[in-house]
C-alpha cells in the first residue's frame, strides 16, 4: 500500500486560509462519508485541529484519490480555487508520511512544541476513521504505532514538561501555594485580553468566586458577565482585596494600585490569610513592598517569563533526543506495514499457485485413468512440463516486453528470488564459452507459448 | 555489653533501612530522579515490619505482654509509629516532601533507640496505670510532635523556594514535587493538635502518678522541676500552633517554627527525664548481669515528701 499524507498547517499557512478547511466532528463525519463513497479502496482518516487540517491515506500504489483530486475535492467543499490551496499545501508520501504522523502525534509539529492536547486529537481522528471504516490494517497500525510513539516521546524525554504561557504557569505558581481552589476568591484588577485569559485558566481550576475589578465599569461588567463572576466597583478595592485569595493585576497604571500603605491599612482585616499576587502589569501595578509581607506571595511578569522561557529552551533541547525516538519507531512502523503487504501478497501468489495446480491436476488425474501403464511417465512428465509453464508463463511475458530500467529491476529480482547466481551466468550462451556454470543456474525458459 | 543484643541489631537495622529510603528520598526530591517510590514504600514498610516484630517479641518473652517496659520499648513503638505515618502519608501523595524532614528525625530516634538498648537499659517502673498511660501519651505525642516539626520544615522549605527571587524552572519542578504550602499548614495545625492532645495526657497523668506517689522524683517544689516547666513550655507552644486560625501573628512561618521548638523542648523533657536522676520513675531494683528480666531486689529507698507540702 502506497501511504500518503497531504495537509495545510501552522507552517504552511495563514490562519485565514486554515480556518475554512478547519472540520469539527460533524464535518470530519460528513468528509469521511464523503471520501468512502467516492474513493472504496482506499484507507483515509482526517486530522483536523485549530492548527492543522491533514489527510492520511493508504492506497494501492496506482490508486486514487492522487493528490491533485485531494485538493480538487477540497476546492469543492470549501469554495477557495484549487491554485490557491496547492502552495499551502504539503505531501508526504510513504516513510516520510509515517514520520511525520509520528511527530505531530508527539507534539512536534505544534504550535506550542510538545502540548499534549494533540495526542487526544490524533486519538480522535483515528477512532472516527474506524467508525467509518475507512482504517484497514495499514492505518489501524500507523495510527495505533503513532499514538505509541507519542507516548514514548512524553515519558523518555522532556518534551513536554512545564507551561509555556503566562496565565498556566501563574496557576502552576498559584497551586503551589494552594491545595484547592474550590473555596478561594480570585480577584482581577482589569479587564483587557490578558485578564480574560488569566480568568479562564484560574476558572479551568475550579477557583469558586470571581471579582472583577476595572476602572471602566463597563468593561469590569461584560468580563464578570462572561465568565460567572461578579464586577466590583473600583472604589470598593480595598474590600475586594480583604476578600480576595488571589489577585492578578493588569491595568495600565503609570503609578501602582496596590501600595504597601494601601495594603498595610487592610492586612490585619486578612487575618494574615496566606495571599497569591500576580502582577502581569508593566508599569507594575503592586508596589514591590507588598511582597515583602509574610503572607504575601507576590510574582511579577519577569518572574514568569523566566519559567517560560526556560521551559522553551528546554523542550527545544529535548527535541534531537524526540526526533531520534520518532524517526526509529517510524522506521518500525513503516517496515511491519511493508511486512503487512508482503504477506498478503505471499497469500495472494500461494492461491494462484494452487489454482493452476488445481486446474492441471484436474486434467492428468482423468487423463490417468483412461492411460495405459506405458504412458503414465510420459503423461507425468508432460504435466510437470505444462505446470512449470503455466507458472512461469506470466512473469515471463512480462519481462520479455519490458526494456531498460524496469527489465533490469525483473531480471535482477528473478536472479534474487530463484537464486540463479551473479549476473555473468544468465548471459547468452556465446558469451559464456568456457566458463563454467554454477550447478544451479539455468536459463531463463522462455518457450511461455507451449502453455497454451 | 548491650543489654539485650536483638533489640541492638534491630535498631542498627532500622536506623540503616529508614537511612537508606532517606538518602533515596533526598535523590527523587532534589534531583528529581523518579521511579523509587516503591524502594521508599518498601523500606518504610520493612522499618515498621522490623520494629513492631522487636516491639512483640520484648512484650512477649521478656514482659509478660507489658508493653513499654523501658526507653528502648518506646522508642521501638516510634519508629513503627513513624514508619506507619511515613507510609500513609506516602500513598497517594498526602503530604509531599514531609519524608525528606520527618525521616531524618526518624533515623535519629533509631539511633538514640540503638545506645537506649545498649547503655542506658532503664527498666521503667510500671507501679500504675498513671504512669502506663504517662507513657504511651509520651511516646505517641513525640510521634505526633515529629510529624508536626516535620511538616514544620517542609513549610519553612517550600516557602523559601517560593520567595525564592531567581524562578528557575529546577525550582519550579521541586516545588511540583513538594506538597502545597496550605496542605503543609494544615498538617502542621492538625499535628500539632494530636500533639497538645496528648502532650496534656503526658503532663496530667504525670502529675497525677507523681503526685499520687509516695516517693518524690521532682523535688521541691515539684513546679520548679525542669521537667515540669519545659513540658509546661512544649504544651503552650502546641496550644499556641493549634489555635493559629484564631491568632493570626502566629500563623504561616511563625507557626512552622513554633512546630520545630515544641519537638525540641520534648526531646530535652525527654533527655532530661532519661539522663537526669530523679527525673523519672525507674524500676529501682538493679539487674543482674545483661539479663533485662533477672533483678536483685535492692531497691533503694527514696525520702519521703517533707510533710509541709501538704500532696
Amino acid at each position: 500500500m502506497f501511504i500518503l499524507c497531504l495537509g495545510i498547517s501552522h507552517r504552511t499557512a495563514p490562519v485565514a486560509l486554515r480556518e475554512p478547511l478547519a472540520m469539527d466532528e460533524a464535518a470530519t463525519r460528513q468528509a469521511l462519508e464523503a471520501l468512502r463513497t467516492q474513493y472504496p479502496h482506499s484507507e483515509l482518516a482526517i486530522l483536523s485541529t485549530c492548527n492543522r487540517t491533514e489527510f492520511y491515506l493508504a492506497r494501492p500504489l496506482h490508486g486514487h484519490p492522487r493528490r491533485e483530486e485531494l485538493l480538487m475535492w477540497l476546492a469543492d467543499r470549501t469554495a477557495i480555487q484549487a491554485e490557491v490551496l496547492a502552495p499551502a499545501v504539503y505531501q508526504y508520501e510513504t516513510s516520510r508520511a509515517v514520520e511525520h504522523l509520528f511527530g505531530v502525534a508527539a507534539g512536534m509539529d505544534s504550535l506550542v512544541l510538545g502540548e499534549y492536547q494533540i495526542a487526544h486529537q490524533v486519538k480522535r481522528s483515528y477512532e472516527l476513521a474506524k467508525e467509518f471504516g475507512t482504517c484497514g490494517s495499514v492505518l489501524h497500525r500507523l495510527f495505533q504505532s503513532a499514538m505509541a510513539a507519542g507516548k514514548l516521546v512524553r515519558t523518555r524525554t522532556r518534551l513536554g514538561e512545564g507551561r509555556i504561557s503566562i496565565p498556566s504557569v501563574a496557576v502552576d505558581f498559584a497551586a503551589h501555594l494552594f491545595e484547592r481552589f474550590d473555596d478561594k476568591t480570585l480577584l482581577i484588577v482589569g479587564a483587557g485580553k490578558m485578564a480574560a485569559l488569566a480568568v479562564q485558566h484560574f476558572r479551568q481550576r475550579g477557583t469558586a468566586q470571581l471579582l472583577i475589578c476595572n476602572r471602566t465599569a463597563e468593561a469590569a461588567r461584560d468580563l464578570a458577565a462572561r465568565h460567572g463572576g461578579r464586577a466590583i466597583d473600583f472604589a470598593d478595592l480595598d474590600r475586594a482585596l480583604v476578600e480576595a485569595d488571589m489577585v492578578v493585576t493588569l491595568t495600565g497604571s503609570p503609578a501602582p494600585i496596590i501600595t504597601a500603605k494601601r495594603f498595610g491599612a487592610i492586612r490585619k482585616r486578612r487575618k494574615r490569610r496566606p495571599l497569591f499576587m500576580l502582577d502581569l502589569a508593566l508599569p507594575r501595578d503592586i508596589a514591590p513592598e507588598v511582597g515583602r509581607h509574610d503572607e504575601v506571595y507576590l510574582y511579577d511578569l519577569d518572574a514568569l517569563q523566566a519559567v517560560v522561557e526556560e521551559t522553551w529552551r528546554l523542550r527545544s533541547d529535548e527535541l534531537d533526543a524526540a526526533r531520534r525516538i520518532i524517526a526509529e519507531q517510524a522506521e518500525q512502523c513503516y517496515a511491519q506495514v511493508q511486512m503487512g503487504d508482503l504477506g498478503q501478497l505471499i497469500r495472494r501468489l500461494r492461491t494462484h499457485l494452487h489454482d493452476i495446480g488445481e486446474q492441471e491436476a484436474g486434467r492428468i488425474v482423468e487423463k490417468l485413468s483412461e492411460a495405459d501403464r506405458n504412458d503414465v511417465e510420459r503423461l507425468v512428465n508432460e504435466h510437470t512440463q505444462r505446470l512449470i509453464n503455466k507458472i512461469l508463463h506470466e512473469p515471463l511475458s512480462r519481462l520479455t516486453r519490458e526494456s531498460g530500467a524496469e527489465a533490469a529491476m525483473l531480471a535482477t529480482a528473478l536472479r534474487r528470488l530463484f537464486e540463479l547466481g551473479p549476473e555473468e551466468d544468465v548471459h547468452p550462451p556465446e558469451s559464456t564459452v568456457g566458463t563454467p556454470k554454477p550447478a544451479n543456474a539455468q536459463v531463463p525458459h522462455t518457450h511461455s507459448t507451449d502453455v497454451e | 555489653m548491650p543489654n539485650d543484643l536483638i533489640v541492638t541489631i534491630g535498631f542498627v537495622l532500622i536506623a540503616l533501612l529508614l537511612g537508606a529510603a532517606m538518602v533515596i528520598s533526598i535523590r527523587r526530591l532534589a534531583l528529581g530522579r523518579a521511579g523509587n517510590l516503591n524502594v521508599e514504600r518498601t523500606v518504610d514498610a520493612a522499618a515498621l515490619i522490623l520494629a513492631a516484630a522487636l516491639l512483640t517479641y520484648r512484650a512477649a518473652t521478656l514482659h509478660s505482654w507489658t508493653p513499654l517496659r523501658n526507653h528502648a520499648d518506646g522508642l521501638l513503638l516510634m519508629t513503627a509509629l513513624l514508619s506507619a505515618l511515613l507510609i500513609y502519608l506516602h500513598w497517594g501523595g498526602r503530604l509531599r516532601g514531609v519524608e525528606l524532614f520527618a525521616r531524618p528525625i526518624a533515623v535519629v530516634l533509631a539511633l538514640w533507640g540503638v545506645c537506649a538498648s545498649w547503655w542506658s537499659f532503664k527498666p521503667f517502673s510500671m507501679m500504675s496505670t498513671w504512669t502506663v498511660m504517662h507513657l504511651v501519651s509520651v511516646y505517641v505525642g513525640l510521634g505526633a510532635v515529629v510529624l508536626a516539626a516535620g511538616s514544620g520544615a517542609l513549610y519553612l522549605f517550600v516557602q523559601r523556594q517560593l520567595r525564592h527571587s531567581d524562578h528557575a524552572v529546577r525550582r519550579f519542578r521541586l516545588l511540583g514535587r513538594l506538597a502545597s504550602l496550605e496542605r503543609v499548614e494544615k498538617t502542621v495545625i492538625v499535628t500539632a493538635t494530636v500533639g497538645f492532645a496528648l502532650v496534656t495526657l503526658a503532663v496530667a497523668t504525670g502529675l497525677v502518678s507523681e503526685l499520687s506517689s509516695e516517693q518524690w522524683l521532682l523535688g521541691q517544689p515539684w513546679w520548679r522541676s525542669p521537667k515540669v516547666l519545659l513540658s509546661a513550655a512544649a504544651w503552650a507552644v502546641y496550644a499556641v500552633i493549634m489555635h493559629v486560625n484564631f491568632a493570626p501573628t502566629f500563623r504561616g512561618a511563625r507557626a512552622a517554627v513554633l512546630s520545630i521548638v515544641g519537638l525540641v523542648l520534648w526531646l530535652i523533657v525527654l533527655g532530661i527525664a532519661l539522663t537526669l536522676s530523679g527525673c523519672a520513675r525507674y524500676d529501682k531494683r538493679v539487674m543482674i548481669g545483661s539479663d533485662p528480666t533477672v533483678f536483685e531486689d535492692t531497691a533503694e529507698t527514696l525520702p519521703p515528701p517533707p510533710p509541709s507540702e501538704g500532696r
